[in-house]
């Protein structure tokens, strides 16, 4: 006797499950897709970061000459200002954990762009043990698997696919199989991390998640208009670093892979490819010696960047072993010495004005100021003097900005003076109930000579912007406040 | 492969449509083939020590069931000669059993407590300083020495079948946790792999029971877990309401964790036409400790009763029953770990079901029209008991809860603040949870999804995946798997 099918009795209900799939697919689709969460937590976020960055990078990739690729340690640890001065645009594509996978998938994304250039960028790709080494890997919950990044980078099923084993090598590796399979069908699974955050909201807060009201936070660091987030604490970083050459096995089979995949699409694409430890006090370097010797003879295109310290010393660092804003100009000058890097002055203005918009600030002599302390310098329209009572803050307000609303915009100012505590805050005229401000207070940073210079930056949902800057002393010493506006760069 | 995982799903899904497409001859092996792929898939080294236990369940079992053919044979009969060889055949038996026993328990108590018993220190630097159990271990331990006794007692019959046995005691969704099954109930149902399991296949129930599960585990057990190890890893600087937040979400996390397991098993097991045993019975809503140990992890507590309280022997003394519960709870107690505190725990629960048990007798006969009144009373005692005991289970040692335990008996007089980041996040995560619970309790939400028609059912589907997104992105082990 025939047996009867099994899932026949069951259709009405297999009939339902499929409604229900299709159901959670576009719901899945239209949070991921649509960016909702996005939308909602803002640039602020480890996705928001990346998302940022690619959002610009096919435009900046027309006319980079340095594009560097890597973690934290380069995304606060190679300045533009010294790029910059020699008539280079550099592009900082690095983003916090990000690594040589994160990297193969931006590469991938300005490809196309690369292909069409006749003169090719140099790419400079770090190495780093954090996301290439074992070690790590066997930290649980270390966050260097580049999880996050892989589906903030990707964005699509197909770009997953596509390397869909390695990847799968990958986050096994980090026990992270079920997270990576279970966005590997669900891409917006990803957003469970905010799970709790969501949890916690009242009850008008949900409403405006729903409604995908801006919730706008300083969390990774504001970039500079090349990417870069500077870093101003100085301390003899806590280095656990193996200054001897690893064995081969010491390193993830994946990222391995996904590191020659990366060196691959780049030469293919004729640039001049870089490899460097991350920079580093000692002999860092060392550790990845094998790995080095390695790729170079399957690869003798590539430059492996072998050098004791890069010429840094303990100022140059911060207390987690990144560099500081010190550290990293002094970096990306030796970058640009040891590695011959020459710009065309004459080119640079017009490359800039490809990528960025240069947004005129306001004289300081047409802001308003609520205290009478606060004076316009005279000798310079955009330099700030305050000599406030001590403990009495003051405010001055520029007019507002015309802009393009829901473009990157990123404010340089240096501080000149060392007593004291500025708020530089920068608002959006946009709509209720959320409208876009962020904020940076530069504390006491006596300890350090010079001017220093700052960046904040906004996404403003609406097209005008204004700057609110205010300062306090907290004691009774002599001394003035003072404030200069650099510029003010959009990201085309 | 954790049951809430990804990975779990697709292997799910492939093997049921495996099993739907193969010849019914087949089926049988794939679901051991299954099985075993399915427990080696952490860890392909603790594969032999399952292999082991099956062996071990097996001949054993065709042995101890040979009696009956010796018996047959013309043993039986009233001379003295003949009852003395029958009562040195008894004897012979019993050591049997025993050997049996002590083969099929070796493995657990070796990996269990090597560790407390020294094995580490003795080994003059030769043996490991510590042993990693196999997933699962106890339970199927448990299983096939219940199946070894069955069949000493001859309430089961020796399997034949070596391929039956593996698949008792390797069957993938209870392998790693339980339930704790009995041949009798189980073995039967075994054989319809062989016959027409699609008949019996509950794809319906089976769904329903795998999406609470889910719900239940990943939402509820998992989130709770993450205020409960925060304020567990530094106690000492807790304020009291923390603390005592911390003991009521342990008390929902643990029966969520456990209880969202059992669910995914049992769903599994049915889209296979198996019906498992149900390990929870809503014990938070027990009226007594007594009752509570009827409806907590019924399975274990089942095997305890009939392999441990009764085999204790004595029952018709009553100082001898109440010996026998405090022994089996120290029992209970010790499979739990090898710390004191766990011994302590089983220690407090037989101390209880003593009281309890006194308390019955001596009420049995007035009282009657009070004793209604006085359930909401023994109810909420139960769990608040329950509760403050759990912290000695949850405590990684004895001073650990202490410190807790001081904490929320203070914060009856100052409580402090509740400073745990998100809290309110769990605090509603909490009211959710025991709203689930009651509904769930009160009505039949399993009879009601059954009978609801497929568009309210896709809409029910879709509700417990938007629920998904509030489950921690890094999924947490199950607390069951480390005993």
């Amino acid at each position: 006797m025939p047996e009867e099918p099994l899932f026949a009795r069951h259709k009405s209900f297999l009939l339902a499950v499929f409604v229900a799939l299709v159901a959670c697919y576009l719901i899945d689709y239209e949070i991921y897709s649509g960016q909702w969460f996005l939308e909602h937590f803002g640039y602020g976020t480890q996705e928001g970061q990346i998302v940022r960055k690619l959002q610009w990078s096919d435009r900046v990739a027309q006319v980079a000459d340095v594009i560097a690729f890597g973690s934290s340690y380069t995304r606060s640890g190679l300045s533009s200002a010294p790029f910059l001065e020699k008539g280079l645009v550099p592009f900082n594509f690095a983003v916090s954990a990000g690594g040589p996978v994160y990297a193969y998938y931006a590469l991938d994304k300005i490809a196309p762009v690369l292909a069409r250039r006749s003169t090719k960028p140099v790419l400079l790709m770090e190495l780093s043990l954090n996301t290439l080494g074992l070690d790590a890997a066997e930290q649980p919950g270390a966050g260097w698997s580049e999880y996050q990044h892989v589906f903030a980078v990707a964005r699509s099923r197909s770009s997953i696919a596509r390397h869909f084993l390695l990847l799968q090598e990958n986050f096994q590796q980090y026990s992270e199989s079920s997270e990576f399979l279970a966005a590997a069908l669900w891409p917006s699974s990803t957003y469970r991390a905010y799970g709790r955050v969501l949890g916690s909201y009242p009850p008008s807060a949900f409403l405006d998640f729903l409604t995908r009201a801006r919730k706008d936070g300083y969390f990774y660091g504001y970039e500079d208009t090349g990417g870069f987030a500077p870093l101003y604490d100085t301390g003899s970083p806590l280095l656990d670093y193996y200054f001897v050459p690893l064995p081969l096995e010491r390193f993830v089979p994946a990222k391995v892979a996904f590191l020659k995949l990366f060196i691959e699409r780049a030469l293919q694409l004729g640039a001049r490819v870089v490899l460097y430890s991350a920079p580093s006090q000692s002999g860092y370097y060392m550790s990845f010696e094998r790995l080095t010797e390695q790729l170079e003879s399957e690869y003798p295109q590539i430059q492996v960047i072998r050098h004791q310290d890069y010429g840094l010393t303990s100022q140059d660092f911060d207390p987690s072993g990144h560099l500081n804003i010190w550290g990293s100009d002094h970096f990306a000058a030796w970058l640009i010495e040891n590695l011959r890097l020459t710009g065309d002055k004459q080119r640079l203005d017009q490359n800039i004005e490809f990528a960025f918009e240069k947004v005129a600030l306001p004289p300081v002599a047409s802001w308003e100021f609520s205290g009478t302390e606060a004076t316009p310098k005279n000798s310079s329209p955009y330099q700030l003097v305050w000599t406030p009572q001590p403990g009495k803050p003051t405010v001055a307000i520029s007019p507002w900005i015309p802009v393009t609303a829901n473009r990157q915009y990123s404010l340089e100012f240096s501080a000149l003076s060392r007593v004291g505590n500025f708020v530089v805050q920068m608002e959006a005229s946009g709509p209720a109930p959320a409208p876009v401000s962020y904020t940076m207070t530069v504390a006491d940073v006596r300890e350090h000579p010079g001017e220093i210079r700052y960046f904040l930056a906004i996404t403003p949902n609406s097209a005008q912007i204004r700057i609110r800057i205010s300062y306090q002393r907290p004691g009774p010493e002599a001394g003035s406040g003072s404030i200069r506006l650099e510029k003010l760069y959009g990201r085309r | 492969m954790a049951l809430t995982g990804s990975p779990y799903v697709l292997f799910l899904v492939t093997v049921i449509l495996l099993a739907a497409a193969l010849q019914r001859r087949m089926v049988p092996g794939l679901m051991l083939l299954a099985s075993l792929l399915f427990y080696a898939w952490g860890d392909l080294t603790k594969l032999p020590i399952l292999v082991f236990i099956i062996l071990s369940a097996y001949f054993g079992g065709i042995d101890l069931g040979k009696t009956d053919d010796e018996e047959k044979a013309g043993i039986k009969g009233k001379t003295r000669a003949k009852r003395k060889t029958r009562d040195k055949g008894k004897t012979r038996e019993r050591s049997r059993l025993w050997l049996w026993l002590a083969v099929t328990f070796l493995p657990l108590l070796l990996f269990k407590y090597y560790g407390a018993l020294g094995f580490g220190k003795l080994g003059w630097g030769l043996l490991p300083a510590t042993l990693f159990p196999p997933l699962g271990i106890s339970f199927y331990t448990f299983q096939a020495t219940a199946y070894l006794i069955d069949v000493y007692r001859r309430d089961a019959t020796p399997e034949k079948s070596l391929a039956r046995v593996a698949l008792f005691l390797s069957f993938f969704p209870l392998v790693l946790a339980g339930p704790i099954e009995r041949s009798g109930h189980l073995m039967p149902q075994l054989r319809l792999f062989e016959g027409s399991w699609k008949k019996e296949s509950d794809l319906v129930g089976g769904c329903y029971l795998i999406l609470k599960g889910l719900l239940i585990k990943l939402v509820f057990a998992d989130n709770f877990a993450g205020f409960v190890d925060r304020v567990y890893a530094s106690p000492g600087t807790q304020s009291p309401a923390n603390a005592l937040m911390a003991s009521y979400l342990y008390s929902a996390q643990i029966y969520c964790d456990f209880y969202g397991y059992t669910l995914i098993a049992l769903g599994s097991a049915a889209l296979f036409g198996i019906r498992l045993v149900n390990n929870f019975e809503h014990p938070y809503f027990a009226l007594s400790i007594q009752q509570f140990w009827q409806r907590w992890h019924i399975s274990l507590t089942t095997w305890l009763r009939d392999y441990v309280y009764f085999s204790l022997g004595g029952l018709r003394k009553p100082v001898n029953r109440y010996r026998n519960t405090f022994i089996t709870m120290l029992v209970c107690g010790v499979w739990h770990g090898a710390g004191l505190q766990f011994l302590l725990w089983g220690a407090l629960h037989g101390l209880a079901l003593m009281l309890d048990r006194l308390y019955q007798n001596a009420t049995a006969g007035f009282l009657p029209r009070i004793r209604p009144a006085l359930r909401p009373l023994g109810a909420l005692l139960t769990f608040q008991f329950v509760t403050l005991a759990w912290v000695l289970f949850r405590a990684d040692n004895l001073s650990v809860a202490w410190i807790m335990i001081r904490k929320i008996t203070s914060a009856v007089q100052a409580p402090g603040v509740l400073d745990q980041p998100s809290w309110v996040f769990y605090a509603r995560l909490g009211c959710a949870f025991v709203l689930f619970e009651a509904l769930d309790y009160w009505i039949d939400l399993q009879t009601l999804f059954r009978r609801c028609p497929a568009p309210l059912k896709a809409v029910w589907i879709v509700a417990i995946y938007c629920a998904l997104y509030f489950a921690p992105l890094k999924g947490m082990k199950f607390v069951y798997f480390q005993f």
